[in-house]
């Protein structure tokens, strides 16, 4: 009120028109894109967000207040888009490989500039699906359920910008508390709604467009060993398994796996994996039993790899369907410098230049992971087919030679280890396959799974131990005894530790992967198939499944399928489509078959333009005011701009515009096109004086269009 | 549909492609509610439709240019409350509608308007003005009841109605007829009697007309007919009457539209003078009340239907003809008045009233 009476004692008070039927929408829409700001901030908290809200408060507020000319503020803003798009194109090419963010943010500021602009309805409307956009951008980062809150009061702020927009359709009705039910009850049934269609809409198993979320790359400085490293950048746990580094990581990140170790595994979150399905994510291998612990026979042959662009290719030793997954991993607690990967991993997003393989086909980074880190892979969804495992015969002796790392037995095994392998086996004629997975039921059916085993004695093996003396013992004790009774057996094995997929997370749609998800299994050599994961572990479901995946639905495949022809192209196609279709939709719209129609029933294309130009000349008028809302005749249209109080001053001219339609469209003779042009001459020089009109009244002028000056020497020929 | 829910479907198709695509579920819950507020808005729509009838009442007449005045009576039979129930309607005429599938949730030119709740069981009317800018007789009004939940998408209902509307040409007032004189009359425009003399007899009875003095009204017959009766006696009854010669031939339809307001206009006037009038027209002689004259007028055409046969039957006292032509009307009417465009000369003898000008002032003036 102060700056009201302020401006009207300095005469600016034409510019202030406070009666804002617009008042309720403009509030409801500044609240959904609060919404939206506050659901960024939530996910990638930038000072910048706490003042583009306050920015578009102000905004929002001069909007309400100030609705007269805005040239100038017009010129400010549109310099100030073409700021926003160069940084926007300079942080997508120069610096991000992720588009969400710096999108989200070229859609907040152009949503604040836009509450400068002094919207109108439909930019009100554009205001709110800049919100909507910014809670999708929000949801499709978010890991957490921070969110909710900010869901719940979107939805309420959405439905009270619907209900409103709605009403502004209709004469005026006056706020109140029916409003507020409305919207309330509105709310609660919309929630119910999307409660319902969250439940029904068919998942699929994603994928079927890359989209390849990845960190910003990271700086290495100083040498890199490709030795694994703890996530305290010590070494990794490899001294007996004395805890992976400190900081309760798992101890099977390490060089070597002291299976007589008991480390506290934190019920913290340490990962959150994004992807279509559970899935076991390897850290690495060992291939040398020792009757105490598992080692890397050579840890210091480890292969340096160098990359000059993304993605890493991955050897993918398996079978596979062919088909490519996505899974995304985000690093919510420093882990070590293993990549986590699934099995089968084809393409490797992962920020650094550099990487590191060992030979037992595990992954590491030069430095440890550290928390918010997020890179992706494409990994194959396998398709397994038992037979095929089945059919896997045992090793020739050419490939025992080659495979005699993984067969390898400590010397004091004792060898009611081997006989209690051949007979629970199920007989030495029996395909490999078979034999390991008898032995894993006979594992997970006898034995128990309890983390709280007493050590092995010094001096005796632990396989021999559990098996036959303790009966229970963790994942690890699990593990080495298949891994080691498979070896007994002819068959090579190696003893993989990494994490299960944890706990899915229906809302945020992450696989939770904590702490105590570390794990331990096992991967043994089919002849002909590869290496085959096989989890002994009781109440572990293990990597290898038998579901065979029947992929997303069909119409999803086919999208994939487009997509994996066009590539990128495909956006510019998506892009296409909807651009055909808004086009479909204002070919069909309900004045484009009115126009239609009068152009088939006008008497005559003259009289068609000359409709066409009429409609021009009134669409013109209600921007000042004159009412379209109910049909008049031409010349009950011309009673009213005369009798209209700023519109009178160009009545001459309209009405001379009305008399030439009037005997165009409905004279006694048929029109000519000369007709058509005058009057076209004629709604052009009225155009101008409605503009000069609206500066006069822009100025706080009263408008000086004289009669002689407003009226115009119509031909009628 | 309307554009706004085109928009939010193709961002809840996004949405949903890019939560199938990710996994993300927080896409999944955005496209769910984008989603679940298009099927609220139909299904919400829809039910707030359902127990709910709607009849139109008017009164079957309007003058062009002005509101046909509706009542719309719904009736809601269901158990809860209805809220924001809209009904709306295009102007008079020919409804214009094409095949497209994007619709207003207000289509322009409609009128509307809004009733904030329509409790249970109870029955409410809403009060709807219909433009009427064309003349003629017209189909029933078509007035929709409609539910808009959210203003996505929206069901309408017709509302029954089953009357006809004619648009009658629209009556300016008019003051004095100083060039006309009644067939029998003494003075100019003044009417044959104002009062009932004292001792008259009385002739009969015939509905009021404007102009009637309340002396006249026949309270018994009111009461019986439910409408206002007057006693006709000697000197209340015309003693000749008005004669309107309407002559259809020569027109452009703005001239025709003018020459039937103008027509319609006299025999207003002439109706609240209590002057017995007659309206002559190719097809013939009518006679009956206003609103049967103006009935009829509602229906013509321009032709160039002659005059000549029905012309012979008519007395030229107190005969007035409404026409653009010249021709020879002099000797058949004791006054022509010629509806013309303005920049055309009024002919000799004629009452000028042109296109564009206020038949009070231009039939006021003097012939000359």
């Amino acid at each position: 009120m102060i700056a009201r009476e302020a401006l009207q004692r300095r005469g600016l008070a034409a510019l202030i028109h406070v009666d804002d039927p617009l008042g309720p929408l403009r509030l409801a829409t500044f609240c959904l894109v609060t919404t939206g700001i506050c659901g960024m901030a939530l996910v990638a908290p930038d000072p910048a967000q706490a003042l583009a809200w306050v920015l578009t408060a102000v905004g929002s507020w001069f909007s309400h207040w100030f609705r007269g000319r805005n040239w100038l503020v017009k010129a400010f803003l549109a310099v100030g888009m073409l700021y926003l798009l160069y940084d926007y194109l300079r942080t997508l090419f120069l610096s991000s490989p992720d588009a969400r963010l710096p999108l989200a943010n070229l859609l907040l500021w152009l949503q604040v500039l836009n509450s400068f602009d002094l919207p109108r309805r439909h930019n009100l409307r554009i205001a709110q699906l800049v919100g909507a956009i910014l809670l999708v951008v929000t949801a499709s980062v978010s890991r957490d359920l921070l969110l909710l809150p900010v869901l719940l009061a979107a939805t309420v702020a959405f439905v009270a910008c619907s209900h409103l927009d709605t009403l502004l359709e209709f004469p005026a009705l006056p706020l109140g508390r029916r409003n507020t039910r409305a919207v309330g009850a509105g709310a609660v049934a919309l929630i119910v709604a999307s409660s319902v269609v969250f439940g029904l809409v068919p998942r699929g198993k994603g994928g079927f467009l890359t989209q390849l979320p990845m960190s910003r790359m990271m700086e290495i400085k100083g040498p890199m060993s490709g030795r694994i490293t703890g996530p305290d950048g010590g070494a990794g746990g490899g001294s007996g398994g004395s805890g992976g580094g400190g900081g309760g990581s798992y101890y099977g990140f390490s060089e070597r796996l002291d299976l007589n170790h008991r480390g506290d595994l934190p019920d913290e979150v340490v990962l959150k994996v994004r992807s279509g399905g559970p899935q076991y994510l390897r850290g690495m291998a060992y291939d040398t039993y020792d009757g105490r612990s598992w080692r890397l026979s050579h840890p210091d042959r480890v292969e340096s790899l160098t990359l000059a662009t993304q993605p890493w290719r991955l050897p993918v030793s398996m079978i596979g369907a062919g088909r490519l997954d996505l899974l995304s991993v985000y690093v919510e607690a420093t882990q070590s410098n293993l990549v986590l990967l699934p099995g089968f991993a084809a393409e490797l997003y992962f920020p650094t230049p550099v990487l590191f393989r060992d030979d037992q086909g595990a992954y590491r980074s030069p430095v440890p992971l550290p928390e918010g880190l997020y890179y992706s892979v494409r990994h194959e969804r396998v398709a397994w087919q038992e037979a095929s495992l089945v059919g896997a015969n045992p090793l020739t002796p050419k490939l025992r030679a080659q495979y005699a790392p993984w067969l390898g037995l400590p010397a004091g095994l004792p060898d009611r280890v081997a006989a209690r392998a051949r007979a629970w086996a199920g007989g030495s004629a029996a395909p490999p396959y078979m034999q390991l997975r008898n032995l894993t039921r006979r594992l997970q059916a006898t034995y128990a799974y309890d983390t709280d085993a007493p050590r092995t004695p010094a001096g005796r093996d632990h396989v021999d131990a559990f098996l036959f003396d303790v009966r229970r013992g963790t994942c690890e004790q699990f593990a080495t005894s298949l891994a080691v009774m498979g070896r007994t057996l002819g068959i090579p094995t190696r003893l993989v530790t990494g994490y299960a997929p944890g706990r899915h997370n229906l809302l945020t749609g992450f696989h939770e992967v904590r702490g105590n998800d570390a794990h331990a299994w096992v991967e043994a050599f089919l002849t002909g198939v590869g290496w085959v994961p096989f989890d002994p572990t009781p109440g572990w479901s293990g990597p290898l499944t038998f579901v065979i995946d029947g992929g997303p639905p069909p119409l999803l495949s086919a999208i994939g399928a487009v997509y994996d022809r066009l590539g990128h192209r495909f956006w510019f196609l998506l892009a296409g489509l909807g651009g055909l279709a808004l086009l479909a939709g204002w070919f069909f719209s309900e004045e484009q078959a009115a126009l239609r129609r009068l152009r088939r029933t006008a008497r005559s294309p003259e009289a068609y333009r000359a409709t066409r130009l009429w409609l021009r000349v009134l669409a013109r008028l209600a921007r000042h005011g004159h009412g379209l809302t109910a049909a008049r005749a031409a010349r009950e249209h011309v009673a009213a701009v005369e009798s209209h109080p700023v519109l009178s001053a160009v009545a001459p001219a309209f009405g001379a515009i009305a008399a030439a339609y009037e005997q165009i469209r409905f004279g006694a003779s048929l029109p000519v096109p000369e007709a058509v042009k005058a009057l076209e001459a004629d709604v052009r020089a009225f155009e101008g004086k409605l503009a000069t009109l609206r500066r006069e009244l822009a100025r706080g002028n009263q408008p000086r269009l004289a009669q002689g000056e407003a009226g115009m020497g119509h031909s009628t020929p | 549909m309307t554009a706004r829910a085109l928009v939010l479907a193709m961002v809840a198709l996004a949405t949903l492609l890019s939560a199938v695509n990710v996994q993300a579920g927080w896409l999944f819950v955005l496209g769910g509610l984008f989603l679940g507020a298009l099927m609220l808005s139909l299904a919400g729509s829809y039910w707030a439709l359902r127990g709910v009838r709607a009849e139109v009442r008017h009164e079957g007449r309007a003058m062009r240019g002005e509101a046909l005045a509706c009542q719309v009576h719904l009736r809601h039979s269901g158990r809860w409350p209805r809220w924001f129930l809209a009904v709306g309607g295009p102007p008079i005429g020919p409804v214009i509608r094409g095949p497209g599938f994007l619709f207003r949730i207000r289509p322009l030119t409609w009128s509307c308007a809004i009733l904030p709740e329509l409790p249970p069981r109870a029955e409410a009317t809403i009060e709807l003005d219909l433009p009427a800018p064309r003349r003629g007789v017209h189909e029933p009004p078509a007035v929709w009841v409609q539910a808009s939940v959210l203003g996505f998408l929206f069901w309408r209902r017709r509302a029954a109605s089953v009357h006809p509307v004619r648009v009658v040409p629209r009556i300016h007032p008019l003051r004095r007829l100083p060039w006309f004189r009644a067939a029998g009359a003494t003075g100019d425009d003044h009417p044959q009697a104002r009062t009932v003399p004292e001792g008259e007899l009385v002739r009969g009875t015939r509905d009021y007309r404007p102009g009637d003095p309340l002396r006249a009204i026949h309270w018994r017959g009111t009461a019986r007919r439910n409408r206002l009766v007057v006693k006709e006696t000697e000197g209340l009854a015309p003693s000749g009457g008005a004669c309107l010669i309407l002559d259809l031939a020569g027109h452009e339809p703005d001239t025709f539209e003018h020459a039937l307001e103008v027509a319609a206009s006299l025999l207003a006037h002439w109706n609240a003078q209590g002057i017995f009038t007659r309206l002559v027209v190719p097809e013939g002689i009518l006679e009956g009340d206003l609103f049967d004259l103006l009935d009829r007028l509602a229906g013509l055409e321009p032709g160039e239907a002659s005059l000549a046969p029905v012309l012979s039957q008519v007395d030229p006292a107190g005969a007035v003809v409404v026409s653009r032509r010249a021709a020879g009307w002099g000797a058949l009417a004791s006054a022509w008045v010629h509806v013309g465009r303005a920049d055309e000369p009024v002919p000799a003898g004629a009452v000028g009233c042109p296109v564009g000008a206020d038949p009070g002032e231009a039939l006021a003036e003097v012939r000359g």
